[in-house]
């Protein structure tokens, strides 16, 4: 059961009162996904300031295209596939940006991998407890970085998102044993690193 | 370990992925091999750190930013329906058009006194639009042999942010289809020029709360005020809470409210300790009855965090299920 945290309209409703001309069902798609987009953004482009332009670039091109959405798939859907797609395209622009750049930026401190930093709600002192996750999110985190592009990307959308393997086969253009095979072994890659550096971490 | 190959089926089944079968032979392995359970444990512990990830907040503020990049970018006047913009002064009227088309076949049928067309001025082009066919490229003057063509809505280019790296999807979307404003303009110059009439205004009111407060007591107040007001409270999947069950361990709660009793709710909220609207943007309602979550926080300390929860097979719900998701989603298509 889905909760009632949101607005009784249903999706496809805001859809089609923003086909309509009500600008305020879109802002209600923004507050209703804008967490969603922000996270797989964040957890994508793993830099917070670059996480929250992309985030805003992709509701501006949901503004845009929102009126072509048929209804094919669910609205999520492609919002996320939206979401992927400028992800990719940001994280080649950087990538050539910084191949273009690569000797002047070279020894200059690096603003783009400055880890990530999670926006969450304050939530008093801290206890060993909530010491011990933080140590594991970073460990976690270490971890995604060791996958290749393709294991990361489905490792975020199917664990992190909780998305589904059609959904992830769609958005991504892949077969669904693509998807099966690819975040089998990112889970079994992920197993060894952090069993690795647990390990190591232990006898140090 | 005694499986270098990772067995994909521990994933599926993790997933819960694996027909009933195919699961149950797989439990039996796992009986019978260690490895394979050890395997299995490990994937889990995995899959279960992933989701304990959870979500990110967006900043504060964003959704703010974003409607004003929007209203920047698309300023609600250039959002105006194509028929709406049609009929503006400076734009076409359509009106002008049909008085003007009229014109022209009463010329073209007498002639004006003392004048006759130029031989070489080629006949007006007209032809039934069939249905379906956008009128507004019928009702466009034309030269010889031009297709109809309709006007492109106004419209901005990509934001300036991330330009260079614009996602595809939409831009593909773009080339791929023509404008919908267009489309619809076109259903509404063929019937009679009725513009739809504007859906009801949807309300705005904030989103959830922050509770802080050093007092669990305040918990069950919290539960009273809401009973006072005519209200519920319910735990996150949506049972009923007792006042008995309101305690410490208690973070998140989710409170149903007629609209009406809003504004005491939240004058009430802040004599239960500090009440915090946990997003800035505005959230909408257009029905009789608003739904809050309301998150405690104790000033003390007490309030477990969450974590340590085993996660069982199959997967649990993840928090996205709880903070934004839509109650309602789609129907597959």
């Amino acid at each position: 059961m889905l909760l009632a945290l949101a607005t009784h309209l249903s999706d496809a409703e805001l859809v089609n009162r923003f086909k309509e001309g009500d600008r305020d069902a879109f802002s209600e798609i923004v507050r209703r996904y804008q967490d969603r987009v922000y996270t797989l953004a964040f957890r994508w482009m793993r830099d917070r300031t670059v996480a929250e332009e992309v985030s805003q670039d992709v509701f501006l091109a949901l503004f845009r295209s929102l009126e072509r959405f048929r209804g094919d798939s669910q609205l999520s859907t492609w919002i996320y596939r939206v979401v992927v797609n400028h992800c990719k395209n940001r994280k080649l622009y950087r990538h050539r940006r910084k191949m273009d750049q690569h000797e002047a930026l070279e020894g200059e401190p690096r603003g783009d991998d400055d880890g990530p930093q999670r926006q969450l709600p304050d939530e008093g002192p801290g206890t060993d407890a909530r010491v011990h996750q933080e140590e594991a999110r970073e460990l976690l985190t270490t971890a995604l970085e060791s996958l290749d592009e393709d294991q990361r990307q489905i490792v975020i959308l199917r664990d992190i998102q909780g998305l589904s393997y059609e959904e992830i086969s769609d958005m991504l253009g892949v077969a669904r044993g693509t998807v099966k095979s690819r975040l089998h072994r990112a889970r079994h890659q992920l197993a060894k690193v952090l069993s690795r550096r647990i390990d190591r971490d232990d006898i140090a | 370990m005694t499986h270098p190959l990772p067995d994909e089926r521990l994933s599926l089944y993790l997933d819960g992925e694996l027909t009933a079968d195919e699961a149950s032979r797989l439990e039996a392995e796992l009986a019978a091999d260690p490895a394979l359970q050890a395997e299995l444990d490990e994937l889990h512990a995995v899959v279960s750190l992933l989701a304990d990830e959870g979500p990110v907040r967006a900043p504060l503020g964003f959704h703010h930013a974003v409607m004003q990049r929007i209203d920047e970018e698309y300023p609600p006047a250039a959002a105006m329906s194509w028929w709406a913009w049609l009929r503006r002064p400076f734009g076409v009227p359509l009106e002008g058009l049909a008085v003007a088309a009229v014109a022209l076949m009463v010329l073209a049928v007498v002639g004006l006194p003392g004048s006759t067309p130029p031989a070489d001025l080629p006949a007006p082009e007209w032809r039934d639009v069939p249905d379906g066919e956008a009128a507004p490229a019928a009702l466009k003057l034309k030269e010889p042999g031009e297709k109809p063509v309709v006007a492109p809505p106004p419209r901005k280019e990509a934001p300036v942010k991330g330009a260079a790296e614009a996602g595809s999807a939409e831009a593909e979307a773009d080339r791929a289809t023509p404008p919908p404003a267009v489309k619809e303009e076109a259903v509404d110059a063929k019937k009679a020029p009725s513009p739809k009439p504007a859906p009801p205004p949807l309300r705005s009111v904030p989103n959830s709360y922050d509770l802080f407060t050093e007092d669990v007591a305040s918990l069950r107040a919290l539960l009273a005020l809401v009973g006072r007001l005519g209200g519920s409270v319910t735990d996150l999947d949506g049972h009923p809470i007792q006042s008995a069950e309101m305690t410490t361990s208690r973070r998140d709660v989710m409170i149903s409210l007629p609209q009406e009793a809003l504004t005491d709710f939240q004058a009430e909220l802040q004599r239960l300790g500090t009440a915090r609207p946990r997003f800035d943007d505005d959230r909408l309602l257009s029905r009789d009855t608003i739904e809050l979550q309301v998150s405690v926080q104790l000033s003390g300390g007490g309030v477990g965090d969450g974590e340590g929860e085993k996660r069982p097979y199959p997967r649990k719900k993840r928090a996205f299920d709880d903070m934004a998701e839509p109650m309602e989603m789609d129907a597959p298509e």
